[in-house]
């Protein structure tokens, strides 16, 4: 018998990944479709409410608890760095607005093993919805999964290959991105000449996704730019250390001392890279992805070129917004407006997971940089 | 030639050659590596570890693995940047070491304390103490990166030595944290060579029972070494912000395993009583070396890693099985008594 319902199951996961793949686009259609295999589950066997189908069915998620009484956990990969205080402004905002209890938590040291521990502790406190910003989605699936069984909500944010969420929120497609920090680093650096890439780990999937972004969309769009190290990507690990950042950084320079460009997408990146250039006494533009207040004095005095960024504190209300709406049992898909500059129409996008996108990037210079604080 | 013979018996010889071995392969292939400029850059990286692998290599020798000194570090440094603010002497760089070492103490006396008096193996205090330095750190404190008071900012910005390769026109500085590196070695040596605690330190670590009855008191010696190590992860706490220019409290985490990976290269037995600063250095050496010369040959940020855990796994290896052979020999010396 409970081989039976084990071949079943499996042949009903078959179908409903098979579903989920064709179903590129359409929202409408994929909702039914979920709602078919729901029932398919439900009359072959009653005791699995595990599997993996049901489990993306929205509709269970819809809490019967007073709004009031809701609580939505954000954790962040780092709370003491500033872009993730940024985002618990928005988050706080979030909760403020609603009534709903807001908490944002983040683990003591910047690694997956640290994250796990802490999305954990959440689960046990009971939380109703979890908003993560993953260190590693790989590391975490087990604990995600554990929180969708329980009922809770899960909304990821710069994870587009997270398989255990609801829906992962990104403010810009990972290669729109990617191919828009490459054409603000082809302006600095004249559109010629070698340059260098640094991503926090290679297993950061979003920074490994800008990464091959940048490199596509260069050798589209950029003949006479190169890659050092024969296009390997990236060039080197900053471990989320401004320290690392700058020995790696000098590393690479003393390696290439013809580079012309930097590029570094995790908020420790930039600042490690333009120290190192600075002390070395090269002219390389660095182009990067971080916070104004950090990277004030280095784009004042001119080495990091241009910062691309999207606001992290809209990215903090728009994971609480959808934890909301799906916990109120509204519909959330292709053109939902989530009430922010950006996100007023987002797409979704069906890959590993149903992914929202907004198109909020921001490009900061030494023009406008005094205009964000934060 | 027995001065030879006696030198292929520490495993600091063998280490020694590695390092002689990689450096000639690295400059092979990158052309860099003897480039005056690399030579500073590598020398400033290894400031902080070897400070750290101070604070490893007594507790081993005297007791067991301590990895509590990276908070230690980091919670003391914030406590004494917050302190020093706090009363606004900022100007003054002297101040915040001295406070950093004050609470440091109190950190590493509060390990010494409860290993001491309860006998608890000193790798399960340390690790949870460390967590309760974290939370404290982060939990309570809720500690952000932040900037240095202008004294430590003027010492940061001060170089002790400026060079510039010519062929490259690349420069480089050692920055003066260098010399407290040097100050704690020179200390360390004394104090473990050349005084009645030093050399306890040693025998208590290799057999408690005879240097017990031999007069030492273990338990002083043990906690006088937790302390101690307290204070000097302090110091390097501070070195680590006053280099970075800026205080970055989760970045201090997670640096002590390679540390100990250091020590443990350099010839320090994992047992006790056994270990020395010439190891400590050359093990952080080779260390450093690596993890800081595989862009400059063009290995792949992939196998990176692969080639950091070989190099520890081969020269622990042969230490390991040199100690082995002494070990031998020791034992059939006894058989034939």
């Amino acid at each position: 018998m409970k081989k039976v319902i084990a071949a079943l199951l499996v042949g009903v996961m078959t179908f409903s990944l098979v579903a989920c793949g064709t179903q590129e686009g359409g929202s409408k259609t994929t909702t039914t479709e979920k709602t078919e295999t729901t029932e398919t589950t439900e009359d072959t066997a009653e005791t699995n409410d595990a599997t993996s189908s049901d489990l993306y069915d929205l509709a269970k998620y819809k809490s019967t608890k007073d709004k009031k009484d809701w609580t939505i956990a954000v954790v962040t990969k780092d709370n003491t760095a500033n872009w993730f205080k940024r985002m618990e402004v928005g988050v706080n905002e979030f909760g403020e607005e609603t009534g709903i209890n807001v908490i944002q938590k983040g683990p003591a040291n910047a690694d997956a093993a640290s994250q796990v521990q802490v999305i954990d502790d959440m689960i046990n406190q009971g939380v109703d919805a979890l908003c993560v910003v993953p260190i590693d989605p790989g590391a975490i699936e087990a604990s995600l999964k554990n929180a969708m069984e329980k009922g809770i909500v899960v909304i990821t944010h710069e994870a587009s290959n997270q398989v255990n969420t609801l829906f992962d929120t990104e403010a810009f497609t990972a290669k729109d991105f990617g191919a828009a920090l490459m054409d603000s680093l082809a302006k600095d650096m004249g559109e010629a000449g070698k340059y260098a890439m640094m991503v926090a780990y290679t297993t950061s999937t979003t920074h490994m996704e800008y990464a091959n972004a940048e490199y596509e969309h260069q050798k589209e769009a950029y003949p006479n730019m190169e890659l050092v190290n024969d296009g390997a990507i990236p060039t080197c690990e900053s471990e989320e250390s401004i320290d690392t950042a700058y020995e790696r950084a000098k590393e690479v320079l003393k390696a290439n001392p013809d580079i012309k460009g930097f590029t570094g997408v995790a908020s420790t990146d930039c600042p490690g890279i333009a120290k190192a250039v600075e002390e070395l006494g090269l002219d390389v533009k660095v182009v990067g992805v971080g916070t104004p207040n950090e990277f004030k004095p280095y784009v004042e005095s001119g080495t990091i070129s241009t910062v691309k960024l999207w606001d992290p504190k809209d990215s903090g209300y728009v994971m609480c917004k959808v934890a909301s709406m799906i916990l109120a049992g509204e519909e959330v898909g292709e053109g939902t407006d989530l009430g922010l500059d950006g996100y007023n129409s987002v797409a979704m996008v069906q890959g590993d997971n149903r992914c929202l996108i907004g198109q909020a990037d921001i490009t900061l210079t030494k023009e406008n940089i005094n205009d964000y604080d934060f | 030639m027995k001065k030879l013979k006696n030198l292929t018996k520490q495993s600091e010889f063998y280490v020694f050659i590695i390092i002689v071995v990689l450096s000639i392969i690295i400059q092979a292939r990158s052309g860099l590596f003897f480039a005056n400029n690399n030579i500073v850059d590598t020398v400033r990286s290894m400031i902080v570890p070897s400070i750290y692998a101070l604070c490893a290599l007594l507790s081993f020798v005297s007791t067991g693995p301590d990895v509590s000194f990276p908070l230690i570090a980091a919670l003391s440094t914030y406590l004494a940047l917050i302190t020093t603010n706090a009363l606004g002497m900022g100007e003054s760089m002297v101040i915040v070491f001295v406070f950093a070492i004050v609470y440091g103490s109190i950190m590493g006396a509060l390990n010494g304390i409860i290993i001491v008096k309860y006998k608890f193996p000193s790798l399960i205090v340390t690790l949870g103490t460390s967590s309760i330095f974290s939370g404290i750190l982060l939990g309570a404190f809720e500690a952000e990166r932040m900037d240095l008071p202008a004294g430590l900012q003027r010492m940061g910005k001060a170089s002790l030595l400026s060079v510039k390769n010519a062929e490259t026109g690349l420069g480089s500085t050692l920055p003066m944290t260098f010399l407290i590196l040097v100050a704690l070695y020179v200390i360390t040596y004394l104090v473990l060579n050349y005084t009645m605690v030093g050399r306890g330190v040693y025998a208590v670590g290799g057999d408690e029972v005879s240097a017990e009855r031999a007069g030492f008191n273990v338990k002083k010696i043990r906690f006088g070494v937790f302390t101690a190590n307290g204070a000097i992860a302090a110091i390097g706490g501070v070195c680590y912000a006053v280099m970075s220019m800026r205080y970055l409290p989760t970045e201090y985490a997670g640096g002590e395993m390679i540390v100990i990976a250091a020590i443990v290269l350099g010839g320090t037995r994992m047992a006790g009583g056994v270990g020395t600063l010439k190891g400590c250095i050359l093990g952080t050496l080779l260390l450093t070396m690596v993890s800081n010369s595989l862009i400059l040959i063009g290995i792949s940020v992939y196998w990176q890693k692969v080639f950091i855990g070989a190099i520890i796994i081969i020269g622990t290896a042969v230490s390991a099985l040199q100690s082995y052979g002494a070990s031998r020999v020791k034992s059939k010396v006894k058989e034939a008594a």
